[in-house]
């Protein structure tokens, strides 16, 4: 056929030779042109060719290992099919963590949709709910190596050391963690050993993992780090070492503060924070806070972690400040005072350097893990607009009762607004208390009362209820929903259509979540 | 009854209908539920304050509703074979409801009229005298039609099929259109296929160079037609474009009876017209039997083929070498519900069968068969259909993640046509389920 095959490209009228075809076929030719003889040929061969095909040889691989979690029930697939759809997207953070803590595994025909994903947040949501049959198929494929990174360390000790030795990025922090947990002063020698070698990004992402049972058998090595070429490295280990009240470094924060912060007692000439509580508890003039940062940021601020480039509208002076009273624990307000975070925040407000302190003292309320500063710095709604991500992070160091009773508190000041930063995007769903709290001001809420621009937040709190609502009160949420809509049907302004259009969908996730509350019940 | 979402959505007219049929799939859309020996219907509770009537016809799957969608099967008859594939337990055996019964009646009474019909035309007298110079006169329309194609492919040799890629598809797409005047449209559709081939790829020369040969040597054949065997001539006619009209394949064939199961069903579309072809295999004789559909555009097709199903009825076949082509006698009666496939090969039987077959009809496009213990192997880029010991099969390009993805590398008999170059998997059953692979597979995601 190759032959054939050239003698076409080239045209009878350009090669004078005939080409050569299998003996059987050119037996069989009948007179012809040769440009007849050359099709012929070409047809037989052909079909001599798709008769006599052959089978290849390809080894399969092994099948994909049974699952070991619980199916999806039947009556949960639908739900899931639309989760996954897109539509209902808001639900889908809750639900993937809902249904991957209940123990299931997705359906065959849903794996392909979660291995597509591309966002970081959802791909860890769904990762579990993947089972044996997700990771079996992401190994046949490169696109989909996500989620073997993602796989949990081995419990081997050897293989984790193997891990720990050979991983990609990702997998080598995993094996990492996983040592912190099972021998924290190995994890801390194999950490020592392989810094000298790793880039910043990975030296800061691998260090990290110190956070993990931290304690002072870790600041020789954290010493270490704060002298680390990268800014990034210095600072992480500046705020762990901060942490250790033994540190070297703790003690040089100590003195540092109380070298430009001093409260200004008229009476008290010793001025120290310790004799406040007299003050307030004699209901004094304000006592005032003398505070004097450095002019120019000192080379031993600057290696242990103080930026001295201030983000764009802060005074440089005033963010050397804020980064320093980050790293003090903030009992060291309260404590000598003998005064509560709610007691102290308000005279803090009142001072000079007010924006510095607060964000200072919030930073330490973050990390120090202090609950009831955070608590009390989330009371002043102001500190949400100006900072969301560190409003984030405050949240995340309350329990429940505390968020409980933040929550109570706007929405009995009708703080909608302040409510919806605060609550708007969390998928965690909440504690039973808190619906009944929500459904008594969503009851008095008239939507036709309300200013124009006070509507958006107030469905956004419907939105909130029926994202997070507990399972019993879901009932009472959709009726609240649906008298409003009842309310709104009758008025055909834009404004009031586009939200009842908005209000039903808010009924459609509200059911949805329901059935998924009571089928994962079952 | 044990039908599988996948199956069920095989019948729905567009992914769009497929997604909100899903949709409806859940118990809580549907006050009333209820199934008999011969149909399925349930009342769906739409925006409306009346729900919707739906009611399938289990013999044959049409369905019909009583809502305004000009979707055909609408959301709602996919809503209601989803709801029952996932959860059976909801849709109780009962007594059918008078507006399920008649329907059902009407449908009866409709096929047995259509029959009689056809029947009367085939007692009608013929005038044989013009139907003879009709065929005389076509005969020698296409013969002059392939005389020409002659000339034309001795050209693309003469002068090389190297200045081919320059040309561009409109020397193909000519050749076609005159094809199609001179009534020889199959053909013609052979031609058109070719004119992406020059450039395209690697072994584009040789794969059009193939092509062309077997374009040569059908014309031969069709010069010497009246030499060929009696069935051979009908499929050399077939192969060219003549065409056999329904009630002529009613009136002559020997119909057989059994009970088919519909291994698959493969659809290929191009800006026109949507082909579907639905392969059957009889229980007891083996047979393959192949039904053609044919839509323009957007339009559903006039009858509905439910992968993995069976029914007892009687099939007409085409004239031919090897007949396959073929089409429903009288109507449809439910069968029970299959289970597996009944007749399963290795792949070296595949490629025997497939041999003898061209052996003995040679202008043969495909054949359709079912395939033990298979699974898709994704290697070197390449997808290959294996079985467990190593044998293997390339599989048209495509995107098999799915199958893999559904079939867990669990070797599974499957159903596959075969074109002589490469695979396309149709469906499969796992624990007595169908899973079709057809492009409606995808519309799960």
């Amino acid at each position: 056929m190759e032959q054939l095959t050239r003698l076409a490209l080239v045209g009878t009228a350009n090669a004078p030779v005939d080409a050569a075809s299998l003996p059987a076929i050119t037996a069989l030719l009948p007179e012809g042109s040769r440009e007849q003889r050359l099709l012929w040929a070409a047809g037989a061969d052909a079909l001599y060719r798709q008769a006599g095909q052959r089978a290849a040889t390809v080894m399969p691989a092994s099948p994909a290992p049974a699952e070991t979690r619980r199916p999806l029930p039947a009556a949960l697939r639908p739900v899931v099919a639309e989760l996954l759809s897109g539509r209902l997207e808001e639900l889908q953070p809750w639900a993937s963590t809902h249904l991957a803590e209940c123990g299931y595994v997705l359906p065959p025909e849903s794996l392909l949709t979660v291995l597509a994903f591309n966002h970081k947040a959802q791909r860890a949501a769904w990762l579990p709910l993947l089972g044996e049959r997700g990771r079996w198929l992401a190994a046949q494929n490169p696109d989909w190596q996500w989620v073997l990174q993602a796989a949990p360390a081995p419990a081997d000790a050897a293989e984790l050391e193997q891990q720990w030795q050979e991983g990609t990025p990702a997998a080598r922090k995993t094996a990492l963690t996983a040592q912190r947990q099972r021998d924290p002063a190995l994890a801390r020698d194999w950490l020592a050993a392989a810094l000298p070698q790793e880039k910043a990004e990975q030296r800061q992402a691998l260090s990290e993992v110190l956070a993990d049972g931290l304690s002072s058998d870790d600041e020789a090595l954290l010493n270490q780090l704060l002298g680390d070429r990268s800014q990034g490295v210095r600072q992480q280990a500046a705020g762990l070492l901060a942490q250790l009240p033994a540190s070297a470094l703790a003690a040089r924060v100590r003195e540092r503060v109380a070298a430009c912060v001093q409260w200004q007692v008229p009476d008290a000439p010793q001025g120290t924070v310790a004799k406040v509580g007299a003050w307030l508890s004699g209901k004094r003039a304000v006592p005032a806070l003398s505070i004097n940062p450095p002019n120019e940021l000192p080379k031993d601020w600057e290696r242990d972690g103080i930026l001295a480039q201030p983000p764009h509208g802060t005074g440089a002076r005033s963010w050397w400040l804020a980064q320093l009273l980050g790293l003090l624990p903030p009992d060291a307000w309260t404590a000598p005072a003998g005064l509560t975070p709610a007691e102290l925040l308000p005279l803090l407000k009142k001072q000079e350097w007010d924006d510095a302190l607060l964000d200072g003292v919030a930073r330490a309320a973050v990390r120090f893990g202090a609950a009831d500063w955070a608590a009390a710095l989330l009371a002043q709604p102001a500190l949400l607009y100006r900072d969301p991500a560190l409003a984030d992070a405050l949240w995340q160091t309350l329990g429940d009762e505390q968020r409980g009773s933040l929550i109570s508190n706007l929405l009995q000041a009708d703080n909608l607004d302040a409510l919806e930063r605060l609550l708007g995007s969390r998928p965690a769903p909440w504690p039973a208390t808190w619906s009944p709290l929500l459904l008594q001001t969503l009851r008095r809420l008239d939507f036709l009362k309300l200013p124009t621009k006070r509507l958006s937040p107030a469905l956004e709190l419907l939105g909130m209820a029926a994202r997070h609502a507990a399972a019993g009160d879901i009932p009472a949420v959709v009726q609240v929903i649906e008298n409003e809509i009842g309310q709104l049907a009758g008025h055909t302004e834009w404004q009031y259509q586009q939200l009842r259009s908005r209000a039903e969908r808010l009924v459609a996730l509200a059911r949805t979540r329901h059935t998924l509350l009571q089928e994962t019940a079952q | 009854m044990q039908l599988t979402e996948q199956q069920v959505l095989a019948l729905a007219p567009d992914s769009g209908s497929a997604g909100n049929g899903k949709k409806l799939a859940q118990a809580k859309n549907w006050p009333t539920l209820g199934r008999s020996t011969r149909a399925l219907w349930g009342e769906c509770q739409g925006s409306g304050s009346k729900p919707y009537q739906v009611r399938v016809d289990l013999a044959d799957y049409a369905s019909k509703c009583s809502c305004p969608s000009f979707k055909f099967p609408c959301k709602h008859a996919i809503g209601l074979l989803v709801l029952t594939a996932n959860q059976p337990g909801l849709v109780q055996e009962n007594g059918e409801p008078e507006w399920v019964g008649d329907w059902l009646d009407k449908r009866g009474e409709t096929a047995a009229k259509k029959e009689a019909k056809a029947a009367a035309k085939a007692e009608a007298p013929v005038d044989e005298a013009a139907q003879q110079k009709r065929a005389a006169k076509r005969n020698e329309r296409v013969g002059d039609g392939l005389a020409a194609l002659q000339l034309w492919l001795e050209d693309q040799m003469r002068n090389g099929l190297a200045r081919l890629p320059a040309e561009g598809p409109g020397l193909f797409e000519q050749q076609a259109a005159r094809l199609v005047d001179a009534q020889a449209a199959t053909l013609a559709g052979r031609v058109r296929a070719l004119a992406d081939l020059p450039g395209g790829p690697a072994d584009w020369p040789q794969q059009l160079l193939s092509e062309l040969g077997r374009l040569a040597l059908t014309i031969r054949a069709f010069e010497r037609i009246d030499s060929l065997p009696p069935e051979l001539q009908h499929s050399l006619r077939a192969a060219v474009g003549f065409t056999v009209k329904e009630e002529d394949v009613l009136a002559a064939a020997t119909p057989q009876r059994d009970e088919w199961l519909v291994i698959g069903q493969a659809l290929d579309e191009d800006e026109r017209v949507r082909v579907q072809r639905s392969w059957l295999q009889g229980r007891h004789s083996g047979q393959i039997a192949l039904l053609l559909q044919f839509a323009v555009g957007t339009q559903p097709f006039a009858q509905r083929w439910l992968p993995g199903s069976s029914f007892a009825a009687e099939l007409a076949f085409w004239p031919g070498a090897l007949p396959q082509r073929a089409m429903l006698k009288g109507t449809a009666e439910p069968a029970a519900a299959p289970t597996a496939f009944t007749h399963r090969h290795s792949i070296d039987s595949l490629l025997q069968h497939a041999a003898q077959a061209l052996a003995s009809q040679p202008w043969l496009e495909r054949v359709a068969l079912v395939l033990a213990d298979l699974v898709p192997v994704h290697q070197n880029e390449r997808w290959y259909a294996v079985q467990p010991d190593g044998q293997a099969l390339p599989l048209a390009a495509g995107d098999y993640w799915h199958w893999l993805a559904m079939g867990g590398g669990v070797p599974r008999d499957t159903a596959v046509e075969w074109d002589g170059h490469t695979l396309r998997p149709l469906g499969w059953f796992a624990d007595g389920r169908y899973y079709p692979l057809g492009e409606q597979a995808t519309w799960n995601n």
